[in-house]
């Protein structure tokens, strides 16, 4: 069954799909080069579709983008093993794009836009060039409901969050389903366990939490902002980009970078070994990491996910993103990857349950 | 065309559309490198060691099964007690009511979810703008406790469809025999139609224990919160570890498969201690109970059950997706259509996505319900060998998680030899994805035409067969018009199931053409809450006036069948 659709969906995405884009002679050199190729991706990123449709303009290329929470992008890509049916790869997460590594998925190459990289986006690039960052988000930090709080009653930094004002106070995503919420956790466990990675300090201070709680758990970033906007719960650890696009709405909340840090959380985008359109894919991926590609994914003031912070040279984050006196700290992710079954079986028994 | 080919053809469907990808995520349980890259066919029972040395799962496993039953017996009760009030007495507004078991049914789960959290938590509206709510309140809301009320309210509608249909076919010579001999009306009720309705109200019981030990929307927010583990959540759990542990979810499934298969046959052992016939041909239509003074609670009792299934829910989403932002209250200056805007903002995505799932709907809602009836026929009415073993196979597929039976999807449907024989595989075309959908509907389709066949009369059937009919022409002629009702209702339940239907739209969307629950999920995400929730409000309004058609298309369809049978029956 295959319906007419396709060719209507073109049509609208030729209409509404243009703003942001500037194009370079670099991209009308691709559009004759391309002119017929097709490539599938499979994203979890807000603006995946849109700017899977300006570079499917820009360049004459086919792009089909399935859009999908990524734990379903994950189980679908491994599911389909030995024949996958995709060609890219993009979404929030550098710990669960290297287990896909690990089973030896991904297509190593270098883009020429790496060039392009800020320092911070540099250092957040594997060495083996398996998959690479498209800009970041803190995983976790202290959002505060400004009707009940004043910022000097606001916490500083995570420690503050056990004084007994915020005794049962507390709301958070469970790592159980949100992967944002598994990587602030393993970097809080990194954090706090010194070059040794003892885990023990960093369980502890989770235990703690629980003890000045219960701490109420979520599934996602949404419902834990809308707890802290309703005054349900005076605090929540929440994504920031989440933050801002609710903030965005004029809601009483305030954000706080906690002094001691917050975990990175890179977009990531990969190409498939086995991809049959690696062409295609090396000029999405080279155009993602373009400044023009960059201007499509941080075009919606609506999508919180373009509210990352940018890692390329002259790309400017959506009007309200701070970018500025955030203590980002990076994520071991082959660690946080190795770790991901204990450390979450540890969490659930001990902290959620 | 005999029997054999007719009931063999459609057997044959189920095996294809069911066993099959549901074999090729089980066997994981025990061949757990079955469809790794090299594929090896080692045999470990690794899987289910994890299972069982993990006293957490064993907690799961209790929890889920007393769960189940509690949902079980108050759904069936509530369900069939609304059933009676509205089929056979003279409660007024029934036909309102009836209507509104429909709207209930396809409102979504995350709705009522979300209604309770918005109205009921700490600072939610009660608390914060009518009077503060005691801990108590709260905490008896957010345990096991809410969890079954929640769950009773979702799906007690089951119950209500699958004992209205039986109603319908139930005459009245039986209750008008113990009225001649003077048994009051209570005692003709629980001695008489109630057993009659047996078959009925223990499909609708079935149908409510494997929804409600499946789904996965409750495990993970209010039963959380509750400290309440379940089965779906450990499920849900491996299949979001990264790597993905399929082996450890398939074991997990085999749990499932484990507790409706002993509900299964609790159900059989009852059912089989004597016969439930009904329909002879020489039915009377039932008289209306008059309720006198006792319409007052009647009525009150079914209001209260709209009130919180449906009316809370619909209003507190409603009310947020016209609010700018969700702590401004609802007063005007805060109050708009903007979410609307954000969530049309995709263009003509949205509106392009409502149109394929509506035709998805459609052609699954058409496909179940006669498939179902065929397949529930082969069950109950041929001496086939293996029948039974169809009826475990929908049951079990009821009570599994629809992630389960997608994943099993991927694996069966995108094998390397189809890629190397056939140059493609079916999996990521809409094609496949409208296979998984009828898949998924499937064992409502068979559940809901096998309580309603049990009570078809065998001489009915002989009848017709001695007169020369075929297994096509007794469908034609006796079953299809004497089942219209339970079709209608499948077809409707299919119609609405398919709409809102997640895990498989998420997991077998073709790129590029996502269907409109993927689409509403996308922006739960993407944007915040009150787009979402303005997309949820567009999709009810328009699937309300599609179901409404519908109905009133069925109503004229009925009214032809009806002067069908009567020739039938006169033969």
């Amino acid at each position: 069954m295959r319906f007419t659709s396709r060719t209507a969906l073109f049509a609208v995405a030729a209409c509404t799909a243009v703003a942001g884009l500037s194009p370079t002679p670099r991209t009308h050199a691709q559009t004759r080069a391309l002119a017929g190729g097709s490539l599938v991706l499979y994203g979890a990123e807000g603006y995946d579709v849109t700017t899977g449709k300006v570079f499917g303009q820009a360049t004459g290329t086919n792009v089909q983008v399935l859009d999908d929470h990524t734990g379903i992008i994950i189980a679908k890509i491994q599911a389909e093993g030995a024949n996958p049916k995709w060609d890219v790869v993009w979404f929030d997460g550098d710990a669960a794009m290297q287990a896909l590594n690990n089973q030896g998925l991904l297509y190593k190459w270098t883009p020429a836009n790496v060039a392009n990289y800020t320092p911070l986006g540099a250092s957040l690039t594997p060495s083996d060039h398996a998959f690479f960052p498209t800009g970041v988000t803190a995983a976790g930090t202290i959002v505060y409901n400004t009707h009940k709080l004043s910022p000097a009653q606001a916490p500083k930094d995570w420690s503050d969050l056990l004084k007994p004002q915020f005794k049962n106070n507390v709301a958070m995503s469970d790592p159980a389903y949100s992967g944002p919420a598994y990587s602030m956790i393993a970097g809080t466990l990194l954090r706090l366990g010194g070059t040794g990675r003892a885990l023990t300090a960093g369980e502890a201070f989770y235990t703690a939490l629980k003890n000045n709680g219960p701490i109420k758990f979520n599934q996602s970033n949404e419902p834990t902002l809308n707890q802290v906007e309703t005054g349900a719960r005076l605090v929540g650890i929440v994504q920031d980009a989440t933050y801002f696009a609710t903030k965005a709405t004029g809601a009483p909340l305030a954000i706080v970078y906690p002094t001691s840090g917050v975990t990175v959380l890179p977009g990531v985008i990969a190409i498939n070994a086995k991809s049959k359109h690696l062409q295609a894919a090396e000029a999405f991926v080279n155009y993602v990491l373009s400044r023009a590609g960059q201007n499509v994914m941080v075009h919606d003031p609506n999508d919180s996910d373009s509210y990352f912070s940018p890692i390329i040279k002259g790309v400017a984050a959506l009007p309200g993103r701070q970018t500025a006196g955030i203590n980002w700290q990076r994520l071991d992710y082959v660690w946080a990857g190795a770790n991901n079954a204990r450390i979450k079986a540890w969490f659930h028994t001990h902290i959620v349950q | 065309m005999s029997t054999v080919v007719f009931s063999g053809t459609a057997t044959l469907t189920l095996l294809v559309l069911v066993l099959y990808p549901l074999v090729a995520i089980l066997i994981q349980s025990i061949l757990p490198d079955l469809f790794a890259v090299p594929a090896r066919l080692s045999v470990s029972l690794d899987p289910f060691g994890r299972v069982f040395s993990n006293p957490e799962v064993l907690g799961a496993l209790i929890n889920t099964a007393w769960l189940g039953a509690a949902v079980a017996c108050f759904g069936t009760l509530l369900g069939a007690g609304m059933a009676v009030l509205i089929k056979r007495t003279d409660l007024p507004g029934r036909r309102l009511f009836n209507a509104l078991v429909w709207v209930t049914l396809f409102t979504p789960t995350y709705l009522i979810a979300l209604a309770w959290e918005l109205l009921f938590s700490r600072g939610g509206f009660i608390d914060s703008a009518i009077a503060p709510l005691p801990d108590g309140v709260i905490n008896t809301i957010f345990s096991p406790v809410g969890l079954i009320m929640l769950l009773v309210l979702r799906l007690a509608p089951f119950a209500y469809l699958a004992t209205s249909a039986a109603l319908h076919r139930l005459g009245a010579e039986y209750d008008e025999a113990a009225r001649l001999v003077g048994a009051p009306l209570l005692q003709r009720w629980l001695r008489i139609n109630g057993p009659l309705l047996a078959p009925a109200l223990l499909a609708g019981a079935l149908i409510i224990f494997a929804e409600a030990i499946s789904d996965y929307g409750t495990a993970a927010t209010i039963a959380q919160q509750a400290g309440f583990n379940l089965v779906t959540y450990e499920l849900y759990a491996a299949i979001n570890s990264v790597p993905v542990d399929f082996a450890l979810s398939a074991a997990l499934s085999c749990l499932l498969v484990a507790i409706i298969a002993i509900a299964l046959l609790l159900q059989t052992r009852v059912l089989r201690a004597r016969s439930y016939q009904v329909i002879t041909g020489r039915s009377r239509s039932a008289r209306q109970v008059q309720l006198g003074l006792w319409r007052i609670p009647a009525m009150a009792a079914i209001g209260l059950y709209f009130a919180a299934a449906l009316v809370l829910p619909l209003l507190a989403t409603g009310g947020m997706s016209c609010m700018r932002n969700l702590s401004g209250g609802f007063v005007s200056a805060n109050l708009g259509w903007d979410n609307y805007r954000i969530a049309l903002n995709t263009g003509g995505e949205a509106l392009l996505a409502l149109w394929r799932s509506t035709l998805l709907a459609l052609g699954a809602a058409t496909l179940v319900a006669f498939l179902g009836l065929a397949i529930a026929f082969t069950i109950e009415r041929t001496r086939l060998p293996g029948r039974r073993l169809l009826r475990l196979l929908t049951t079990v597929t009821l009570a599994l998680p629809g992630v389960v039976l997608a994943v099993g999807y991927i694996f069966a449907w995108n094998e390397v030899w189809m890629q190397n024989l056939f140059g493609n595989t079916p999996y990521g075309t809409l094609g496949l994805l409208f296979v998984a959908y009828c898949a998924g509907s499937l064992p409502f389709g068979v559940r809901l035409a096998t309580g309603a066949l049990a009570q078809v009369g065998t001489n009915l059937l002989d009848a017709g067969r001695l007169a020369g009919g075929g297994t096509a022409r007794l469908f034609r002629g006796i079953i299809v018009p004497l089942l219209a009702p339970t079709l209608l209702s499948t077809w409707l339940l299919v119609f609405t199931h398919t709409l809102f239907e997640l895990p498989t739209s998420q997991l077998l969307q073709p790129p590029g053409q996502p269907p409109l629950p993927a689409l509403i999920v996308r922006q739960f995400t993407v944007y915040s809450q009150g787009p979402a929730t303005a997309m949820t409000m567009l999709a009810l309004a328009v699937v309300t006036v599609g179901v409404l058609a519908i109905v009133c298309l069925a109503r004229l369809a009925r009214t032809r069948w009806a002067g069908a049978s009567a020739v039938t029956l006169t033969l």
